[in-house]
């Protein structure tokens, strides 16, 4: 191959590469900053959601932990399930009695705490969070306790 | 050299224009894609920003799974523009002028990691930018978390789209402007190599046609220059060996000359005493007389020879005048053959009424010789006809003898040629057929050796009648 050929294929890449890079072009997925937040109102729960736990709000006044922690273990209403929302919690955690010990919340359930599934609790340490505040939450029964925990941070 | 036959030209204008494009296209390329880069990236944030903010202004969410009026409330605000949006929530959504499904679906997916992200692609042709977002909630900690209800929103980019294409333009134009800049400069460029190269090329054709006074121009100092220096230098080497050639070759025919005619005188005082002794030969006794007549006849054939001698200088020097009159070629001819004795001996074939204007003497010279040639070394019958045809006269001479060999034939007209070399010196010293070439030639025809395809010999000579009075 001779030195005016090569020339030539050089050039024609060389177009060949413009004519492909013009315009608007399809990109990837770009990902950029954290999402936005907004603010919410009413009263939270965590229920599950392809199990990982899932906020919910119910339209209703600030009402007491034991209230909450009674609709937490009532379950998903119909609007909920149909958003294929769960709960792991049994019925009968309530009423709860709230102790500190040091920095951590302490409260006593009405049920045993060791039979609880993993996501149960997360449930409830995530549902007392969302009212009570940032100080980790240790679930006690008796003699049995599990704890002190956070609720995960979520994505 | 490539396998091309690119001319200088040619190669300078391609190498102009592939650095030109070269350049044209790196630099236009490279820009071009900075601006489009830019141009996008401004358009894509200033409308992730725009989502993004109102997005987070928000009426606070009160209900979650929110309701389907929720999610319309959400979908009317982030709408506002002219912008299609969709805000979904697990299977549910409500629509402003976008389906759900309408979305690449890497973006969906995307959207769930709890980042803001977008794409490009293209809806129904038209370049779009699809922006999607999760509305998170705040914790009491100040950190956030999924609320599950997603917001997208799609942004046309065909303004970007547009100035993009100005943008291809703009470069596609510069890069032609900038090839027929190029192409003017390597033109430019090549005017000024190749006129020197075609002026030296001239020059080295002239001297190659034999005008060795041809110099070339030399201009500047750069290589081409050099060459025409050489050149220049060979051509007078050459002016001077040929002129010094020449002159060696006119001394020698000047002393040919000079010494023929120093001979003259003296062989025509030997001529008269040996006609005396021809005469007296017959009363000398055994070998006196013997050699008496060999005396004679050497002194004749000796005369012969520096009578042609004297005639071929003549040509050579260029002075062998010709003194044409009208003439009947066949009386001539025959007045010829007459002259020498040949008329029994030949046979002819010599049609009346042809005339020409011809020097007399030397048409006599041309026959005699031809005659004289074919009677010694061709055989009988020796016939010599004579043809008239467009502006021509043909006078052909052929004898019955065995031909002339190939190798004869290239050499016949030669000086001092001799066909066959135990031949007798009395034979004459073979400059005849080459006085005889001289005289038609002289006269402007043409004389050429040939073989009958029977057997025998044929000299053809070839005259313009040239123009009768």
């Amino acid at each position: 191959m001779n030195r005016p050929i090569r020339l030539l294929l050089a050039a024609g890449a060389l177009l060949a590469l413009l004519l492909a890079g013009c315009g608007v072009r399809p990109s990837d997925v770009i990902t950029g900053g954290a999402a936005p937040a907004g603010a919410v109102e009413g009263v939270r729960l965590y229920l599950v959601s392809e199990g990982e736990p899932m906020v919910v709000l119910r339209g209703l006044k600030p009402m007491k932990l034991d209230d909450i922690l009674n609709l937490l273990a009532a379950g998903p209403d119909p609007t909920e399930q149909q958003a294929g929302l769960t709960s792991e919690v049994p019925a009968g955690i309530a009423p709860v009695k709230v102790g500190s010990r040091g920095d951590s919340l302490v409260v006593a359930l009405s049920t045993e705490v060791r039979p609880l599934s993993v996501l149960a609790v997360i449930q409830i340490v995530c549902t007392v969070q969302a009212i009570a505040g940032n100080a980790p939450v240790t679930l006690v029964s008796g003699e049995q306790s599990r704890g002190p925990l956070q609720c995960p941070a979520l994505p | 050299m490539t396998g091309w036959a690119l001319g200088l030209r040619g190669r300078l204008l391609l190498a102009f224009a592939m650095l030109g494009l070269t350049t044209t296209a790196l630099v236009a390329g490279v820009s071009y894609g900075q601006a489009r880069t830019v141009i996008l990236q401004k358009a894509q944030d200033a409308a992730v920003l725009s989502l993004v903010d109102e997005v987070s202004r928000l009426d606070p969410v009160r209900q979650l799974p929110p309701s389907p009026e929720q999610l319309n409330a959400i979908a009317a605000v982030v709408s506002t523009g002219p912008d299609a949006a969709v805000v979904a929530y697990g299977d549910g959504y409500a629509p402003s002028g976008l389906h759900p499904s309408e979305l690449p679906q890497p973006l969906r997916a995307a959207v769930r990691e709890g980042k803001v992200v977008w794409q490009r692609f293209s809806r129904d042709g038209t370049p779009t930018l699809a922006i999607g977002t999760q509305l998170m909630a705040t914790r009491g900690d100040g950190s956030t978390e999924p609320t599950g209800i997603e917001v997208y929103r799609l942004h046309p980019l065909d303004d970007e789209q547009h100035s993009i294409e100005a943008l291809a333009a703009l470069a596609w134009s510069t890069g032609a402007a900038s090839l027929v800049l190029a192409v003017l400069l390597a033109l430019l460029a090549a005017r000024g190599v190749l006129r020197p190269v075609r002026e030296l090329g001239r020059a080295a054709r002239r001297l190659g046609e034999g005008d060795l006074r041809t110099r070339a121009a030399v201009q500047g100092g750069d290589e081409l220059a050099g060459v025409a220096l050489i050149f220049n230098q060979t051509a007078e080497r050459l002016e001077r060996q040929v002129g010094e050639l020449r002159r060696m070759e006119a001394d020698a025919r000047r002393f040919v000359a000079d010494v023929s005619h120093e001979l003259r005188t003296p062989l025509a005082a030997m001529t008269a005493v040996t006609d005396v002794l021809d005469e007296e030969s017959e009363q000398l006794p055994g070998d006196a007389g013997k050699a008496a007549r060999l005396v004679s006849q050497e002194t004749k054939n000796l005369a012969q020879l520096v009578e042609d001698l004297i005639e071929i200088s003549r040509f050579d020097a260029g002075t062998a005048a010709l003194s044409r009159d009208d003439i009947d070629v066949a009386a001539a001819i025959r007045a010829t053959l007459r002259s020498r004795g040949w008329t029994e001996e030949v046979t002819t074939s010599l049609p009346d009424g042809v005339v020409a204007r011809l020097d007399p003497r030397r048409l006599d010279v041309i026959v005699a010789n031809l005659v004289g040639n074919a009677l010694r070394h061709g055989a009988a019958p020796v016939t010599v006809s004579l043809r008239a045809a467009a502006g021509q006269v043909e006078v052909a001479v052929s004898d019955s003898g065995p031909g002339l060999a190939p190798d004869v034939l290239a050499h016949v007209f030669d000086r001092f040629y001799k066909a066959d070399s135990a031949r007798s010196r009395s034979d004459g010293a073979g400059l005849g057929l080459a006085i005889a070439l001289e005289n038609a030639r002289l006269h402007g025809g043409t004389l050429v050796a040939g073989n009958r395809s029977a057997h025998g010999a044929v000299f053809t000579l070839r005259v313009p009648t040239g123009d009768p009075a």
